[in-house]
């Protein structure tokens, strides 16, 4: 079956944008549950922390409306002016879907539609630690629904391929995001490694990664930067790991291969970055630099993004999240 | 006094005794609680739909009445063959316009009106598209005031739409009503789908592949027809493409798809002549496909329907359409106009500026039911504004006599009531021949009295059947 190009990259960042509001919905809540542990005043940092790693700094206004946790949250939340922001995810997801109607199952349509027209007419305020909890599970139900509604009833065809192809390429460069508020919260990196605020950041980032239960069963109560990070990058069969987002990128260019009848070098490029991550040991990263190593993970994969839209004949420029920046 | 189609002078015509019988079996309540099924399936289909040009919101929702509107096969005859003699003379009288211009030459129409017409595109000129059609897709607007009367209101030879009402009200009307077609001989009209995939096919140029393939052109999801778009792409299989799809190399045009550029051979455009290509038109557009005008007069590419068409639905070219039928043809119209004034023609302008209150004034670019004065129903200050512009710009205007249109029975708040209604049959002109879906687009005017069909003010559809005469149709 013939499929255009401009479909297909609808569905690339319908895949995206669905990825990107969960994923920012997860950020939000990393910092929501960081802001709760108890630390040191002058080392609060949480909030800057999610500001920086997913990429929307260069967004956020200059002039403060709020408390700065108020307008992190409404920026991340609800600000159009971010392209990061879960409104203005969903809004592209839908936006999308709406363009490439006949492309998806009604129920995927559905629920992707209703998950925008609730969001839309929240109030854009901020943001009471009840609401902001709901808002987050709220939105990632929502994510998680619209994912759902395809998997079970998408034939598994080029559209199904491009919208997972989507999903993975997001959360790879979601995930390694998350890991890298872990690298901003420790500043100054020389201060209390393995201490109890240390163990309650890891927690954190297993709990916007949802991962905390995975972790315990194959790591009990070894909490250490080399399990998680060896959880969160190594790990194959971790649904939001690295390697794991590698891998489905791979196996969705391959079909894709299959159905276009040709091969494609981002297929190449993938396997590459899987066996990247796949490979090292969690203290050679730790030792190397967790944070040359995730910007560097950032950027090849946003190579990939760009090898794949070249592959496929994308022609539109997108919004991507601008790059992690050195603090 | 109106022609109401359902109720004759004795009760119930012919046609109808099952529909008014069911009418009064069921009851108005039962009917409401349908009507209200109805709009749901439409809104739950998100069709959305405005008739060429209208303005409005584009996501409005058209009402579907659900009582049938209905023909009976002799009268159905009359329409068909009816619409097929005017397709066969506008796409003559097309050919003969942008080459040889003999009815220009004859005298019988005035060559002022047509080489300086807006529509008239003259990139075509000494262009002939294959097979010489012009006009692939003819919606030809119909009024009826009695039992064999029936006039044309309007031809639309660019891009009509409307079609995908006409199988959508079809749909809901089965799902709602099984038994009701179970006891009645309604023809099918879902044949409309393959007749036009099989037309699009047949008018493929020489270049094209040995199975051609198609497209739908859309301006995109903004558009207030895209769903029709998107369900007619659906229907035939088509790809539904933007112009950001499309690109044209070596005068040939291709679709740029995920595993490259595949050749197109025909393309169903539902954009403006205007946003075509932006470098044979307006360089502004964003919605066009630069070369596609080179590749389709170097015969890389068959368009339905052809740009510069629109000259023939032109309403003070309407005003020609029986001569046509005459000097082309040699026959006689087997569906009259209605009796239209040029306001051109400075005695007929002064006809119509004596009888305003009688008339209706039309603006000859007009359509959707804008700019319009309806006479007999205006207020003194709206005629003397007519007066002024058509003192002003004569020539923009055409004036008809107000028709007594026919009445359909329709369901409103208070129950049955008769209400206006008009009727576009869908002509798709093929190489070898011309199909016509037994069915329309029949538009009902709600507001009680009016007689504006469009949907943009007020205006709803019906299902339209076509009786199958028992004698010529034996089941399988």
């Amino acid at each position: 079956m013939r499929m255009l190009s401009r479909v297909a990259e609808n569905l690339f960042w319908i895949g995206r944008f669905v990825e990107r509001a969960e994923n920012t919905a997860r950020l939000l809540d990393t910092a929501r549950r960081m802001e709760a542990v108890p630390g040191p005043e002058g080392n609060r940092n949480e909030w800057s922390s999610i500001l920086a790693s997913s990429g929307s700094d260069s967004t956020f206004p200059a002039t403060a409306t709020r408390t700065f946790r108020d307008d992190v949250v409404y920026h991340l939340a609800f600000s159009p002016e971010n392209p990061s922001s879960i409104y203005s995810s969903l809004f592209m997801a839908r936006d999308n879907a709406r363009s490439t109607r006949e492309a998806l199952s009604t129920d995927c349509w559905r629920v992707l539609n209703g998950a925008w027209l609730e969001f839309k007419d929240l109030p854009g305020q901020p943001v009471t630690g009840g609401f902001l909890a709901d808002l987050i599970d709220r939105t990632k139900q929502a994510c998680m629904a619209t994912v759902g509604a395809l998997e079970s009833t998408a034939l598994r065809d080029q559209i199904y391929h491009f919208i997972r192809l989507g999903t993975y390429s997001e959360r790879a460069d979601s995930t390694a995001r998350i890991l890298d508020v872990k690298y901003f919260s420790l500043l100054p990196p020389d201060e209390d490694l393995e201490g109890g605020v240390d163990t309650y950041q890891w927690m954190t980032i297993l709990d916007a990664t949802s991962t905390r239960r995975v972790f315990r069963r194959l790591y009990g109560t070894d909490l250490r930067a080399m399990t998680v990070t060896e959880l969160l990058i190594q790990n194959p069969e971790c649904a939001r790991s690295l390697a794991f987002a590698m891998a489905q990128q791979e196996k969705h260019l391959g079909l894709l291969e299959q159905r276009i009848g040709s091969t494609v070098p981002s297929t190449e490029q993938a396997a590459t970055l899987r066996a990247r991550v796949e490979a090292p040991s969690s203290e050679q990263v730790i030792i190397g630099g967790l944070h040359e190593f995730l910007t560097g993970f950032i950027r090849d994969n946003n190579a990939l993004g760009l090898q794949i839209a070249e592959d496929f004949n994308f022609t539109s420029a997108r919004p991507a999240p601008a790059p992690t920046q050195n603090q | 006094m109106s022609y109401d189609e359902m109720t004759g002078a004795d009760g119930p015509r012919a046609p109808y005794a099952q529909v008014s019988d069911w009418i009064n079996r069921v009851g108005i309540e039962t009917l409401q609680a349908d009507q209200q099924v109805a709009e749901k399936l439409f809104r739950r289909a998100g069709i959305t739909f405005q008739v060429y040009t209208e303005k409005g919101d584009p996501e409005r929702l058209i009402p579907i009445d659900v009582i049938p509107r209905v023909f009976q096969a002799r009268e159905w005859d009359l329409v068909d063959r009816g619409v097929k003699q005017r397709a066969r003379a506008l796409n003559a009288f097309l050919r003969d316009v942008y080459n040889e211009r003999e009815i220009l030459a004859a005298g019988i129409i005035p060559a002022d009106l047509i080489l300086n017409n807006e529509a008239y595109e003259k990139q075509m000129v000494g262009f002939v598209p294959p097979h010489g059609i012009y006009s692939h897709i003819i919606g030809t607007d119909i009024v009826r005031t009695g039992d064999d009367e029936f006039f044309v209101l309007e031809d639309n030879c660019r891009v009509p739409s409307g079609v995908s009402y006409m199988l959508e009200s079809r749909d809901t009307m089965v799902r709602l009503f099984p038994d009701l077609f179970s006891q009645n001989r309604v023809a099918a009209v879902d044949d409309y789908p393959a007749a036009l995939l099989a037309m699009m096919k047949s008018v493929a140029g020489p270049k094209a592949l040995a199975d051609p393939s198609v497209a739908v052109l859309t301006p995109g999801h903004f558009n207030s027809a895209y769903y029709e778009h998107s369900f007619l792409a659906d229907e035939v299989g088509a790809s539904l493409v933007q112009g950001q799809d499309l690109e044209v190399r070596d005068q040939m045009v291709y679709l740029r798809t995920t595993a490259g550029l595949e050749q197109v051979d025909v393309i169903y455009r539902r954009v403006d002549d205007a946003f075509l290509d932006p470098r044979a038109f307006r360089p502004d557009s964003m919605l066009g496909v630069p070369g596609l005008m080179d590749a389709y007069l170097n015969g890389g590419v068959t368009l339905v329907n052809a740009p510069g068409a629109g000259v023939a639905d032109d309403k003070a070219v309407y005003c020609f359409v029986p001569q046509m039928i005459e000097f082309y043809l040699g026959e006689k119209p087997i569906l009259p106009n209605v009796e239209t004034y040029r306001c051109a023609d400075p005695d007929q302008l002064s006809y119509v500026m004596a009888h305003l209150d009688k008339l209706v004034v039309k603006e000859v670019h007009g359509s959707g039911g804008y700019g319009m004065l309806i006479g007999p129903m205006a207020t003194r200050d709206q005629i003397e504004e007519f007066r002024q512009k058509l003192r002003a710009t004569p020539g923009a205007f055409i004036a008809q006599p107000t028709l007594a249109l026919s009445t359909c029975p329709t369901l409103v708040d208070e129950g049955v009531a008769p209400r206006h209604v008009d009727l576009r049959p869908f002509c798709l002109v093929g190489r070898d021949h011309m199909h016509i879906s037994k069915g329309g687009l029949t538009r009902v005017a709600l507001p009680e009295g009016s007689l504006v069909v469009n949907s943009s003010q007020g205006g709803g559809v019906k299902d339209t059947w076509v009786m199958e005469d028992p004698l010529t149709t034996g089941g399988f």
